[in-house]
């Protein structure tokens, strides 16, 4: 059992989909519990994946194959996941903030987000407060990650946050921004609640904050 | 108030208590590199605190924070950063070499393209009759008549400044030989007496980085000076954005990057004159070229709408301004022709630079590509231009990367890699060959230098990761087992005593910027379904010290035979020369910037598929699809 869980988890880290797939089909024949193969085959495989890409090990062609892999094994185990582990782990509201137009960052996040069982709701890019606002009151999520990749675009962040303040539903989530230009002190002074340095991060906050 | 001095230059400021150390160096006007604009991430703003001119306490305690972006042993040394501590007392500091803004100025500026002159100004030499001459006329009038016959013109204007300045010479009224420079012919620009003929005009291409002016006689259609200088606004940053950060958070900045590069511009026109013996009264128009944010700060227009999307341009036309409004020390009524934009990053640099391509250019498939900060490229197939511009990242002028620097001596500008694995390189040396030989740090060009032959030799791999650390002497690794870090020169060897590396980040900052460029280019390519280049034309000054064998070898530009790749040096200050010279190509400018289509690459869906795709330092990746 442990070996298959263990060839899920590589099969995922080297980006490899139809083998993780037909691996992870393999286990659940052979009475491997999903959530098991979530946890330690699929999540244990995307921090391993965050951990080399912070290492410099891995660049974003292999960090991207890697969770793409396993956004395509989270449907299959779905089914067999019954009780708490069956429910998303959460739910994300992400987007590319006004004025920007970068999307690859954001889009990783998205991916390893639900590759670790959240449910995103992706806004795209060049997303303005309003935009934001509508998306919280319609969705109910527990996160809004903002990504900026323009110093002169980080500015929209705060007006963002001010925006969810306004409209009185700033308590009802959780704020995290990140993008190349950030740091953890803009995140402080605009009042989010964490800042991601990278996707992996980012994740790692979300499943801390929802606990 | 505590005062802060600047070493090596010994430039010093007074600022208030609590100012960051970065801004005082702002206010000292002394340039020290920061990367990340200020915010406390990349560690390039490095100083050294010089503890005999420094009282205690005279800055702000070290943080963690601060200490992790330290190089090794920093803390013991007196190195500090100077965006994340504040002033509180007086204190002496050196920036070392590594650490000042790149001011580069470009090493090998230009190339000629020989045009026929037909200056849009001209001089002509009158007699003007004195007061008595019947019938009588007003001064105006008479000068008027006398210019307008000279030229062979039915009438010429004379705005009554010119005719006000000439007013004020003793013995305006009389009888006199009269010297008129007028602009098309039509309208006198400038008015003295006596005899002169030679008339001289100024060619300006000012770059986020560098400037580069030239002075031309415009009758002969020569070059008779030129002088280049960094661009003096490298002291806000060395990028356009975070210029516009600047911009962005105080509207005063705007009037003081103007004021600074016209002033840089006024000192290059002078010392060239100077050097050829013109007078600034001889200067009778200048063409300036320059990226969209540098035309935008020239006219005093503020160009913080082209950092964010849409990225449209406030002003892009093609405009005239008189001299004396824009504070240009020549003739003062001279009208300066400032070059029209296209769009948010395609400038009248790269107007300038396509300006240059003759007509087999237009025949069959021709990409022109500029490589700076921001990469533009320029497609021209059976005819039709189209350009798109990608923001390469400034790792191309030596900047992002941990030992970057500006090309200048001391910079290694190429590395190989012989049989035997010994790694090799050469340093750009002091023009009298003299000098510390021991270099200090990596340049562009010496950065995908180095990344290609690291390629070629199997120490980094197509994907850009480092070798196992075994493999090599010099791969250091890090805790993972993984090297990351390429010791180039070791610390006794180097200038800065400290070790010059290739690191693991490095190769991937270099992923990036060449990714964008070549994913841009591929795009325009399919969009105008071109199967084969005939020629790929690198321009700006960057451009010229790349190695085509480098750029084909990790795929910056798309697979062809090194032949076809060719250098053309500073081409958009060659354009500039050839509008300053010939109104011809003054008009072709402005026809080809409404022939140039643009595509925009940020709202492309399929751009993120080539962008990793391209990240692979090879001339042909396998593609990568998401889908």
């Amino acid at each position: 059992m442990a070996d298959a869980i263990e060839a899920v988890r590589n099969w995922v880290i080297g980006g490899k989909r139809k083998e993780a797939l037909e691996e992870t089909q393999r286990a659940l024949a052979a009475g491997v519990d999903a959530a098991t193969i979530m946890k330690d085959g699929l999540i244990a495989a995307m921090s391993e994946v965050g951990r080399r890409y912070s290492s410099g090990e891995f660049f974003l062609p292999q960090m991207m194959i890697a969770a793409r892999a396993m956004i395509e094994v989270v449907p299959v185990l779905k089914p067999h996941l019954v009780g708490k582990a069956a429910e998303k782990r959460g739910k994300a509201v992400v987007g590319t903030v006004a004025g920007d137009f970068h999307d690859i960052g954001k889009n990783i996040v998205k991916m390893m987000l639900e590759g670790a069982g959240y449910e995103v709701i992706d806004l795209g890019v060049d997303v303005g407060p309003e935009k934001f606002v509508e998306a919280v009151r319609k969705e109910a999520p527990n996160f809004v990650l903002m990504s900026a990749l323009i110093t002169l675009t980080m500015e929209s962040m705060r007006r963002t946050i001010d925006a969810l303040d306004a409209a009185g539903i700033r308590a009802s989530v959780r704020v995290g921004v990140g993008g190349a230009p950030l740091t953890q002190k803009f995140a402080d002074e605009i009042g989010a609640d964490f800042y991601g340095e990278d996707a992996y991060t980012c994740v790692q906050a979300c499943n801390r904050l929802l606990h | 108030m505590p005062r802060v001095t600047f070493h090596p230059d010994s430039r010093a400021a007074e600022v208030r208590r609590g100012e960051r150390l970065l801004a005082a160096a702002w206010k000292a006007g002394v340039g020290i590199k920061s990367v990340c604009g200020g915010r406390g991430k990349c560690g390039s703003c490095l100083v050294e605190v010089d503890p005999a001119g420094t009282a205690p306490d005279a800055l702000t305690p070290l943080t963690d924070e601060e200490r992790t972006l330290l190089p090794p042993g920093g803390e013991a040394n007196g190195y500090r950063l100077a965006c994340m501590c504040e002033v509180r007392g007086d204190l002496a500091l050196s920036v070392p070499p590594e650490s000042q803004a790149v001011r580069s100025a470009p090493r090998k500026p230009y190339t000629v393209t020989q045009v026929t002159p037909r200056p849009v100004v001209s001089r002509v030499c009158t007699e003007v009759p004195g007061a008595y001459a019947e019938p009588l006329r007003p001064l105006a009038e008479r000068i008027r008549g006398a210019v307008a016959s000279a030229a062979r013109r039915k009438a010429v204007e004379l705005p009554v400044a010119v005719l006000a300045e000439y007013s004020a010479r003793p013995g305006f009224d009389g009888a006199r030989e009269v010297t008129a420079v007028l602009y098309q012919e039509r309208r006198v620009l400038d008015l003295r007496p006596g005899r002169a003929t030679s008339l001289y005009g100024a060619a300006i291409d000012v770059g986020t980085t560098s400037i580069v002016a030239f002075l031309c006689d415009l009758a002969e259609g020569t070059i008779v000076g030129m002088r280049t200088a960094g661009n003096p606004q490298a002291i806000y940053g060395e990028d356009v954005i975070s210029r516009m950060t600047h911009i962005q958070k105080d509207p005063e900045a705007l009037a003081e990057m103007r004021r600074l590069l016209v002033a840089e511009l006024n000192r290059l026109i002078a010392e060239a004159a100077a050097d050829a013996g013109v007078s600034s009264a001889d200067i009778g128009d200048a063409v300036v070229v320059g990226n969209p944010t540098m035309q935008h700060i020239l006219l005093g227009v503020n160009p913080e709408p082209l950092g964010r999307a849409p990225y449209v341009p406030v002003w892009a036309d093609g405009v005239e301004v008189e001299a004396v409004q824009l504070g240009l020390e020549i003739l003062p009524y001279a009208r300066v022709f400032v070059f029209p934009s296209i769009a948010g990053y395609i400038g009248g640099d790269t107007l300038a630079a396509v300006l240059t391509r003759g007509p087999e250019f237009y025949r069959g498939t021709h990409l022109l590509v500029d490589v700076g900060t921001n990469g533009e490229v320029v497609l021209a197939h059976d005819g039709r231009l189209t350009a798109t511009s990608c923001a390469t990242g400034p790792v191309y002028e030596g900047a992002h990367i941990r030992c970057g620097v500006r090309a200048a001596p001391g910079a290694i500008e190429r590395t190989w890699v012989e049989p035997s694995g010994r790694i090799r390189w050469a340093a750009i040396r002091e023009a009298d060959g003299k000098g510390d030989p021991r270099p200090i740090g990596l340049c562009g060009s010496g950065v995908i230098s180095s990344v290609a032959a690291f390629v070629a030799s199997g120490l980094v791999g197509e994907d850009g990761a480092f070798a196992e650390a075994g493999r090599h002497a010099q791969l250091r690794g890090n805790v993972h087992g993984n090297a990351a870090e390429l010791v180039l020169v070791s610390a006794p060897y180097t200038r800065t005593g400290r070790d010059i590396v290739l690191t693991q980040q490095d190769v991937r900052s270099v992923q990036l910027g060449k990714s964008a460029l070549r994913a841009g280019i591929e795009i325009l390519l399919a969009e105008s379904g071109v199967g084969e280049i005939d020629r790929i034309y690198l321009a700006g000054t960057f451009g010229n010290h790349l190695e085509p064998e480098d750029i084909l070898k990790i795929g910056l530009v798309p697979p062809v035979p090194v032949e076809r790749i060719r250098s053309i040096g500073n081409a958009a200050g060659d354009g500039a020369r050839m509008a300053l010279f010939s109104r011809n190509h003054r008009r072709r400018a402005a026809t080809l910037a409404r022939k140039l289509r643009v595509l925009e690459l940020s709202t492309r869906v399929d751009f993120q598929d080539l962008f990793v795709t391209h990240t692979a330092l090879a001339p042909s990746p396998e593609a990568f699809a998401m889908a």
